[in-house]
């Protein structure tokens, strides 16, 4: 360790020697199920959750929008990260599954009854972006290498012409606008946004540390260990396939009702899929919590500060987004928030 | 590896149990408490100033929305000068919906929440009008429409449920089902010039184009003598428009009226032009209403004709329109394209000015407490605008809200000008060629007809 760094964690050091009492109790309570934590990274976990929590409290009108489309977003990165990011089997097409979902639930509407109530639409559609999941990933899964990429990149192309071929049903390009938004009442509906992300967000972070998860980074390892351990690599790829999807319906489910209707192009078109696998990338791959960071990162860029603080045209906000994510891959490889954990790790000296 | 995360030593397991656990449960007490306070988001600024806000939505990164955001601040400053509305200054913020529905929304929800704007005029794409109306009916938000003509907008909402949606206006163009008869009346004034019979119709696969896939073909061919031989879709994202030119050409057309909005119109217009189909090249094009679109062609465009609202700035439609274009010109000739405010330009200005007057008979823009007299006033106006007279049919009509057409002694619809393209000793001039009431020259056929 450079001197620099040295002085530096003296302080630090102390700082979470301090802290460290509050990182105990919750290391006492839940340590066993999501990890144990250091003092300086129980505040960062919780100043965050705390700081999320009281948006609508010191945010401007702007910035709580931003974060709640961040929080759908959250939901997609972390869903598309229990997969992709954990099993190293990259998907470039989960934005059918959160477009299934919603387009389940505006074809209910548009094609069924208007009159149907939610707590119809939004069981059956995260049950359709479920099965549209198993049928991805049940063909394509038992391959390995690229092919499984190129399956999932094809299906969107796929969906996003099938979309316009259906235009009785589906609305065409213009989509179907007569879906109800939850609430207009903008912290209201922030709430409603957040409160399924942190449920999503404990979930998943369970499952992925627990043995499951470590079967699926087993995978992306070494498949043929996995196999030779006698677990069967495929099973354990497609379930996580379709633990994937669960999230992706209720994300989508989310969208939906949030601009209050459907079209191909914010809910499917390929760009939604390598948005999703950038804000996990730019926030950590393989470790939930880091994609959710990186969507409230990438999202509250774009649609705050680059806009409504710096005024920036849209292809100015678009290749500044694109810019910082290709930045990443280059130099932070692992992912923003997973270099602040190790960081943090290292300046706490928390254990020695 | 991802679990290494975990992989904290597991150290002071023991003691400090009760201060620990007091501690989080303090911190998680702290959170329910937070969330469960209601209360205002910190950053919304108060609207009861003594400012009007005028929220415009367009596409300002193309020429059409740039256009029409130039134009509704030359109404602003206008009514600046003239002591404001009902004595308050007036203020422009202008957005960019990008043309598309999200970002639409969220423009729209900033203008609304965070800056309180108590008018909106704009929305050029249908979508966005679409993605949006709910929101804005919800907040009562007096809205004027002045470049989407979809008619669906109103019979769709107002039509249905009309207390919801009675802030929502359209002040211009006319809707396109009213576009579409106008077509028609143009296509007999085509067949009274030069016998045209034959027509054919080629129509972007979008919402804006569907009253003209729809209606049209039925208008033309009621009048005698004429009829629709050939009828196509263009994917939006067609480049090679060869295939559907043979096609008319096969069908034997005499006229093609085509509808189209994207970019590929430039390539439409060249492959009619180098190939010099036998048929004359009409309709609706709106890229060739943009005043640089001879330069963009190289002229391929000559003898083509768009119908436009405001006629391309070139023709008198009433007292108000030079005198809005010549303002137009000296205050943003020099900045780049548009060099005229386009359509949707005439329509902003006029929204904006016609608002102003409404809000001057009502006697109040607080649209929270006093939304029915706005709305009084609005429908009682009857108002000359740049690009014609505006008035607004009323909540039983047919089409609720929506800016009625005017029509000739014959019932011909008269606010539904064309212009061509025509030429200018080496370079092209737009010349307003119908309703023969505002041409500003004759219509002219392609020299190889």
């Amino acid at each position: 360790m450079s001197s620099a760094t040295d002085r530096l964690s003296t302080v630090t050091g102390r700082l979470d020697q301090s802290l460290q009492p509050l990182a105990d109790g919750f290391n006492r309570l839940f340590g066993d199920y999501v990890g144990e934590l250091n003092g300086l990274q129980f505040v960062l976990v919780f100043g965050s959750l705390a700081a999320v929590l009281t948006a609508p409290f010191w945010g401007t009108f702007g910035l709580v929008r931003a974060m709640t489309v961040a929080a759908i977003w959250a939901i997609f990165a972390m869903s598309w990260d229990i997969q992709s990011g954990y099993t190293g089997y990259i998907s470039f097409g989960h934005s059918v599954l959160s477009g299934a979902a919603a387009y389940t639930t505006a074809m209910l509407i548009h094609n069924v009854d208007p009159g149907l109530s939610m707590a119809v639409t939004i069981p059956v559609s995260i049950l359709a972006a479920l099965v549209v999941g198993l049928l991805i990933a049940l063909p394509s899964l038992r391959l390995s290498g690229p092919y499984f990429s190129l399956i999932t990149f094809v299906a969107v192309l796929i969906f996003y012409r099938l979309i316009p071929s259906f235009s009785a049903y589906t609305g065409g390009e213009t989509g179907i606008q007569s879906v109800e938004v939850f609430t207009y009442d903008p912290i209201a509906r922030y709430y409603y946004m957040i409160v399924p992300m942190l449920v999503v967000a404990v979930a998943l972070t369970f499952i992925a540390r627990s043995n499951i998860g470590l079967i699926l980074v087993s995978i992306r390892e070494n498949e043929a260990a996995v196999n030779a351990a006698g677990i069967d690599a495929t099973k354990f790829k497609i379930f996580s396939f379709a633990l994937s999807s669960i999230p992706m319906g209720i994300g989508g489910v989310l969208l939906v009702h949030f601009t209050g209707g459907v079209d191909p192009t914010t809910f499917i078109a390929v760009d939604r899929s390598i948005e999703m696998i950038a804000m996990a990338v730019l926030g950590g791959m393989s470790s939930i919590l880091g994609p959710l960071g990186g969507a409230f990162f990438l999202i509250v860029l774009r649609d705050y500060i680059l806009t409504d603080l710096a005024n920036l045209s849209s292809p100015a906000r678009w290749t500044i987004f694109w810019a910082l994510v290709l930045a990443v891959l280059v130099f932070v490889r692992d992912g923003l928030f997973r270099k602040l954990w190790h960081g943090l790790e290292r300046y706490g000296r928390g254990r020695t | 590896m991802t679990n290494e995360d975990n992989n904290t030593a597991g150290s002071n397991r023991t003691g400090k149990e009760i201060v620990g656990r007091r501690t989080f449960l303090g911190a998680t007490g702290a959170a329910a408490v937070t969330t469960s306070l209601a209360g205002c988001l910190g950053g919304i600024s108060g609207g009861d100033d003594d400012v009007f806000r005028i929220g415009h939505l367009g596409p300002t990164e193309l020429e059409m929305g740039l256009g029409a955001e130039r134009s509704a601040q030359l109404a602003v400053d206008e009514l600046n000068e003239n002591g404001g509305v009902l004595g308050r200054d007036v203020e422009l913020l202008s957005e960019d919906t990008g043309g598309s529905p999200t970002e639409g929304e969220r423009v729209t929800e900033n203008l609304i929440q965070q800056d309180n704007v108590d008018l909106l005029v704009g929305t050029f794409v249908s979508e966005v009008t679409q993605g949006i109306i709910d929101f804005v009916a919800e907040m009562d938000v007096p809205f004027l429409i002045t470049g989407s003509a979809d008619p669906d907008t109103v019979t769709e909402n107002h039509g249905k449920e009309y207390d919801h949606y009675k802030n929502v206006f359209r002040t211009g163009p006319i809707n396109s089902d009213l576009q579409a008869e106008g077509m028609a009346g143009y296509a007999a004034y085509l067949n009274e010039e030069y016998g045209w019979e034959n027509f054919s119709i080629l129509a972007d696969d979008a919402a804006w184009t569907t009253s003209f896939r729809d209606i049209l073909p039925t208008q033309i061919e009621a009048t005698d003598g004429l009829s629709v031989v050939h009828e196509d879709r263009m994917s939006v994202e067609t480049d090679n428009f060869t295939p559907f030119l043979d096609d008319a050409d096969d069908a034997d057309a005499d006229v093609v009226f085509r509808f189209i909005a994207h970019g590929g119109a430039a390539a439409f217009t060249s492959t009619w032009a180098q190939n010099e189909y036998p048929f004359a090249l009409e309709g609706v094009s709106v890229p060739g209403m943009s005043p640089e679109f001879w330069d963009a062609t190289e002229g391929a465009c000559l003898y083509e004709t768009t119908s436009q609202s405001g006629a391309g700035g070139v023709a008198p439609l009433t007292d108000r329109s030079m005198d809005f274009v010549d303002a137009y010109e000296a205050e943003y000739g020099d900045e780049g394209p548009p060099s005229k405010p386009m359509y949707m330009g005439f329509n902003s200005y006029d929204a904006v000015l016609f608002y102003a007057e409404a809000a001057a008979t009502a006697d109040t823009v607080d649209y929270e407490s006093n939304l029915d007299a706005i709305v009084d006033a609005i429908l009682d106006l009857e108002f000359t605008g740049a690009a014609g007279e505006v008035s607004l049919y009323g909540p039983d009509s047919d089409y609720p809200h929506d800016v009625m057409e005017t029509r000739t002694e014959d019932g011909i619809i008269s606010n539904f000008p064309i212009t061509q393209w025509q030429p200018d000793g080496d370079d092209g001039v737009v010349e307003c060629v119908y309703p023969q009431a505002d041409a500003t020259a004759d219509h002219v056929e392609p020299e190889w007809l």
